[in-house]
């Protein structure tokens, strides 16, 4: 019979190690948190925010990875996760790309110097 | 029934080869009934960062315009109330996995107990949040047109607290329905639900539990820190 078993999840529900994870993990986002105060607080210029999103995913792979047992998990779940950051990550990169190559237009909203435009100035409206 | 003969009286009652009676019909096994409701709730998860993705998006849009105003605005929040609620949102799910982690060592009165102390911490950010919306109030840093705070001026710094209010405000519900499933969950494993059957409703919970501090990882540094 078929199935859609991943043979290499089978009995994960019984997998349990000990707590100790758990309690580093928490230990490392205070840390982490702290690092992010304290980073804010010492003004680093254009930095900032690139140290500030870094600490943040850091701490987001901490969650995800041992809170979220998702380093003991394979395949589709993984997947589903990484997909959607991935398009988060273009949907903004995508707003900014725009936002920071924008400039503006040197005569707008002014038709005369066109030739083909001044033609359909001139020509009488019917 | 054959299967029972083989049941060894100190393990759990379900952990043995009778495990997969617990599967609903339609599933070949009780591992594949795991796993499809594990990848239905990391789906989810998936659509709820895309949701907030949007506001993300528009506060991008917006710094990038007004970088001065937004830094200025963000100087006003209070950062020490920030941190605290950090701290107690990162501290709660680190006492939701740990009570998965009790429940799956079959220990009853250590789950409920985690469970309620994560209960307690989502309580005191939603007060913490709450004091913070009432001074914003009181002094009128609000969003959009209703803005009459004389102390932050410059283009666009409605817009820093538009963005304030909406992604704290959709986060805020987020908390306030982890903390109703946590409670649903507080229940069943101090009726000891968990030790009866396998069961998947306290794992899927606390994946939702942890989104909403993973959300929360980012509006911080975003909102209170720049």
């Amino acid at each position: 019979m078929t199935t859609n078993v991943n043979p290499k999840q089978k009995h994960d529900a019984h997998v349990e190690h000990s707590a100790l994870p758990y309690v580093v993990a928490w230990l490392a986002l205070l840390a982490l948190t702290g690092l992010t105060y304290w980073s804010s607080r010492h003004h680093l210029g254009d930095f900032g925010l690139l140290v500030a999103l870094s600490i943040a995913t850091a701490k987001t792979l901490v969650v995800i990875l041992i809170f979220m047992h998702l380093r003991e998990h394979r395949g589709a779940v993984r997947l589903a996760f990484a997909i959607s950051s991935i398009f988060v990550a273009i949907l903004i990169c995508g707003v900014l790309a725009d936002l920071s190559t924008r400039f503006p237009l040197a005569r707008p909203h002014d038709n005369t110097t066109v030739p083909h435009r001044a033609a359909e100035r001139a020509a009488p409206i019917p | 029934m054959e299967d029972s003969e083989i049941t060894t009286v100190d393990a759990p009652a379900y952990v043995d080869r009778t495990r997969n009676e617990f599967a609903a019909e339609h599933f070949e096994s009780l591992d594949q009934q795991i796993q499809a409701s594990r990848l239905g709730m990391w789906l989810f998860l998936g659509t709820e960062v895309l949701l907030f993705a949007g506001l993300f998006v528009a506060y991008a849009a917006y710094r990038h315009t007004y970088p001065q105003t937004f830094a200025d605005a963000s100087r006003h929040l209070d950062v020490s109330l920030g941190t605290i609620n950090t701290l107690a949102l990162i501290t709660s799910s680190f006492l939701v996995a740990m009570a998965l982690h009790a429940s799956r060592k079959q220990k009853r009165l250590q789950t409920t107990l985690y469970l309620v102390g994560t209960l307690l911490l989502a309580g005191l950010f939603l007060v913490i949040k709450g004091f913070e919306y009432a001074h914003k109030f009181h002094e009128g840093a609000l969003p959009g047109k209703f803005y009459h705070f004389e102390a932050v001026q410059g283009p666009g710094v409605n817009l820093f607290f538009t963005i304030y209010f909406l992604a704290t405000g959709l986060h805020g519900i987020h908390v306030l329905v982890g903390m109703g499933i946590l409670t649903w969950l507080t229940v069943r494993a101090a009726r000891g639900y968990f030790l009866r059957a396998p069961d998947t409703s306290l794992e899927l919970g606390a994946l939702y539990w942890h989104l909403v501090d993973v959300i929360w990882i980012f509006l911080f540094p975003l909102l209170y820190l720049i």
